[in-house]
This record gives C-alpha cells, sequence and structure tokens, in this order.
C-alpha cells in the first residue's frame, strides 16, 4: 500500500518539477507549483498512516494514527494556499507590464 | 481501507494531473487541477486524516481554483511568439528536462523505499495520542497539537499569511473595483439568500467545533471567506465592497492576531508560560461539550477571524481591476 502511495509521490513530484522546467506559460507553472505541493502533502499523510489504526479523534477505539505529520501537513496546505495567491499577484502585476503570460518574454526582469 | 480503491483514486491523480499539465485550454486544465485537489482530499480521508482532507477539500479545490480564475479573467494572454525560442530551443528543453525529472522521480522513490516498512509510533506522537484529554480536555488530537502543544508555530502561521495579505495588497494596490451591480440572476439571487444563513452555520460549527470534531480555525476560516467569495459572484463584486469594507475586514484580521496574542498574554500572566493552556486560567471543562478544552475555543475563533479575514481580502484585491500604469 504505502510503496504505492510513495510511487505516486515521486511521480507527482517529478511531473510538477517537469512543468515548471519546460512549460512557458505562467499559469502553468503555477499548476507545477500546487502539484509538488500536493506530493509533499502526500507523503506525510500516507507516512502517518498506519494499518488498521484510528483517525485520531478521541476516544480512540485501538491505536491511531500519527497525529504530528497531520498538524504540519494543515498549516502547510494553508501556507501554500497563501504563496500561490502571491504568485498569481505576480503574474497579474507582470502582466499589466508585457501583456503576455509566457515567461520567456519577461525581458525587463533583467539586469 | 480497501487498496483496489486507493489504486483507482492514485491512477485518476495522476491522470488529471498530467492532463493539467499538458492540456493547452487554460481553464480546462485548472478544472482538471481541482479533480485532482478532491481526489486527494478523498485519498486523505482514507488515509485516517479527516482534519487535513476538510482542509484540501475547501482550500485546494474550492479557493485556490477561484483565485486561479480571478487572475486568468485579470490577464491579457497574447498567443506565442511563432518560432522556436533562440536563447534555449525546444529540442533541447524537453528531453533535459525529462531525463532531469526522470532521474529525480527514481532517486526519490529509492530515498523514500528505505521509509517503508513496519513503522512505530515515535514517543511524542504516542505522549499526544494518550495524554492529550487529560493535559488538554480536547477530544481532537491534532487540534490540541496545532492549538495546545505547537500554538507558538500557529502564531507563527498566521504571521506568513498577514505576510502574503500585505504583499498581495501592495503589488495589486490602486486599482478600483469594477461596479457590476448586476450580478447573476434573480432566481440565483434569492436561492443564495435562502443558502446563505445555513452556509455561515456550517462554517461556525466548523470553527466552534473543532476542538471536538475535525475541523477548527483554518477550515472554517476558509467557509467564511468561500462564503464571501460566492456573496460576490452572486450579487456582482459592489455588494459585499460596498457593506463590508476592506478597512472593517483589515480590523477582523488583526483583532483576531491580537486576540491570539492576547491570550498567550493571559497565560503568561498566570504564571504558565506564553500560551499556557490548562497551567494558565483556563479550565479543562467537560470533555466534548463545547466549553472545554480551555483557551482553545478562542484560540479557533482567533485563528479562523484571521484566516477567513484575510482570504477573503486577498480574493477583494485581486478582483480589482488593475490600472494599466505598463501602457506606453
Amino acid at each position: 500500500m504505502i510503496i504505492m502511495s510513495f510511487a505516486t509521490v515521486a511521480i507527482l513530484f517529478s511531473l510538477g518539477l517537469f512543468t515548471i522546467l519546460v512549460q512557458r506559460n505562467a499559469f502553468k507553472t503555477v499548476i507545477g507549483l500546487t502539484l509538488m505541493e500536493s506530493a509533499v502533502l502526500l507523503l506525510f499523510i500516507s507516512w502517518a498512516y498506519i494499518p488498521e489504526g484510528w483517525a485520531p479523534i478521541l476516544p480512540l477505539k485501538g491505536s491511531g494514527v500519527d497525529p504530528l505529520p497531520h498538524a504540519l501537513t494543515l498549516t502547510a496546505i494553508v501556507i501554500g494556499a497563501c504563496d500561490l495567491a502571491l504568485a498569481f499577484a505576480f503574474i497579474m502585476k507582470l502582466n499589466g507590464f508585457e501583456k503576455t503570460v509566457d515567461v520567456d518574454s519577461f525581458r525587463r526582469l533583467k539586469g | 481501507m480497501s487498496e483496489p480503491l486507493l489504486a483507482f483514486l492514485y491512477f485518476f491523480i495522476l491522470l488529471t494531473a498530467f492532463v493539467a499539465v499538458f492540456l493547452d485550454d487554460l481553464l480546462s486544465s485548472f478544472i482538471s487541477l481541482s479533480v485532482t485537489g478532491v481526489l486527494m482530499a478523498t485519498v486523505f480521508a482514507l488515509l485516517r486524516a479527516p482534519d487535513v482532507a476538510l482542509t484540501q477539500a475547501i482550500i485546494n479545490s474550492g479557493l485556490i481554483t477561484s483565485l486561479l480564475l480571478v487572475a486568468y479573467s485579470h490577464t491579457r494572454r497574447t498567443p506565442l511568439p511563432s518560432g522556436p525560442c533562440t536563447a534555449c530551443p525546444s529540442w533541447l528543453r524537453w528531453p533535459l528536462a525529462a531525463l532531469i525529472c526522470f532521474l529525480l522521480a527514481v532517486l526519490l522513490f529509492r530515498g523514500m523505499y528505505s521509509l517503508a516498512g513496519e513503522r512505530a509510533l515515535e514517543t511524542a506522537s504516542t505522549h499526544f495520542l494518550a495524554e492529550t484529554l487529560r493535559e488538554t480536555g480536547a477530544l481532537n488530537v491534532v487540534a490540541a497539537i496545532l492549538l495546545d502543544y505547537r500554538a507558538f508555530d500557529t502564531l507563527g502561521e498566521t504571521t506568513v499569511i498577514f505576510a502574503a495579505v500585505a504583499g498581495i495588497s501592495l503589488l495589486l494596490s490602486g486599482g478600483k473595483h469594477v461596479r457590476s451591480r448586476q450580478g447573476l440572476s434573480f432566481i440565483v439571487k434569492r436561492g443564495m439568500a435562502l443558502l446563505t444563513p445555513f452556509l455561515l452555520l456550517y462554517a461556525a460549527s466548523i470553527l466552534f467545533l473543532g476542538h471536538l470534531t475535525p475541523g477548527g480555525g483554518f477550515q472554517g476560516g476558509s467557509v467564511f471567506a468561500t462564503v464571501a467569495i460566492l456573496i460576490c459572484v452572486v450579487y456582482g463584486t459592489g455588494f459585499d465592497a460596498s457593506r463590508v469594507s476592506s478597512k472593517s475586514k483589515e480590523t477582523l484580521e488583526v483583532g483576531g492576531a491580537l486576540l491570539f496574542v492576547f491570550i498567550g498574554l493571559l497565560g503568561a500572566a498566570w504564571g504558565g508560560g506564553f500560551l499556557a493552556n490548562l497551567k494558565g486560567p483556563f479550565f479543562p471543562g467537560t470533555p466534548g461539550s463545547l466549553f472545554s478544552g480551555g483557551n482553545m475555543l478562542f484560540l479557533n475563533l482567533a485563528v479562523g477571524l484571521k484566516v477567513g479575514a484575510g482570504l477573503s481580502s486577498i480574493f477583494y484585491v485581486m478582483i480589482k481591476i488593475l490600472e494599466q500604469e505598463g501602457e506606453q
């Protein structure tokens, strides 16, 4: 089970990086960033899972899954949303100058 | 938990992710990305992480998609210049990137493979699971970690949200709201009017019962922000902006942060240390009742104010039309 999760994490993370390296559309870059973030979240949650474990809501009927990565992931999701919003703000601002979302055409930032 | 179901979900997560990356139509790829988020939330729920699943479903597939659509509708996209890019030709770019990413995937999988196997809980996690009820009076262990054991980190996180809101307001300052007073049709407006109290009740229940059931300040605040976005979509942009000014949203946000710090200082004044819960002036209460878990109820309220006001003011700053200063 966990091997399957790890394979998904690896593929998803590399797919996100591939998007950032190859795609020229700034929105696609943001999509790649989101995918990389999701991959990291999935890694945490699947690592916290313990077979036959219960959700960390008391009272437990048996052994519980690890609650610590859940708390970390929760904050990571909110912070991820905030920095995606900041990325959109950057795109909108740059778009006001250049009238395009092609990252190769943002020449004004050079040197 | 059934493994075939999980395999099915993983397959569709990867499929929708590939579609989101390689589809040329931007709108379709946003929707595909949102589907990835919903499937990911389902996987989190199957992996026994209800708090994370709730947050992922609200934020990643609701809020981020709406922000993406706002950013999409406020940018002008000229078609890409024809002819290959001279600085870095695509025949070199694609295979090279594919090679790097394939090697990275193999390396990552090899590294994670060593994590697999029988896993026992660490001492900290065992302690949290066994002692949360006695030490904090809360039933939701994740909320107890966020708001009691590691409450200082949560304060730091709200600071990150504040920094993001400040940065976005700075970048997109100087625009003005388009007064679209029309909004959607009459039926949609009536339907939304009927629905709004229930949506607010849902948000409040998520927020205030965070120490007992999955949920809490982050999720409840995000639902409040989603309600604000829905009202903006249904009634037109002028509706909410004329009733709840951005100034009062700022006040709410700062008020949330100040409430958090005030509760923290109350614990310190009692001699229990900054953000002390039961060692400070708070009572554990009856387990399972609303007024239990010491200061967690108030901290949830503070975080909810902060996140709700912050995310909705991000949305309202982004829907303002930018003055085209770069136009020559």
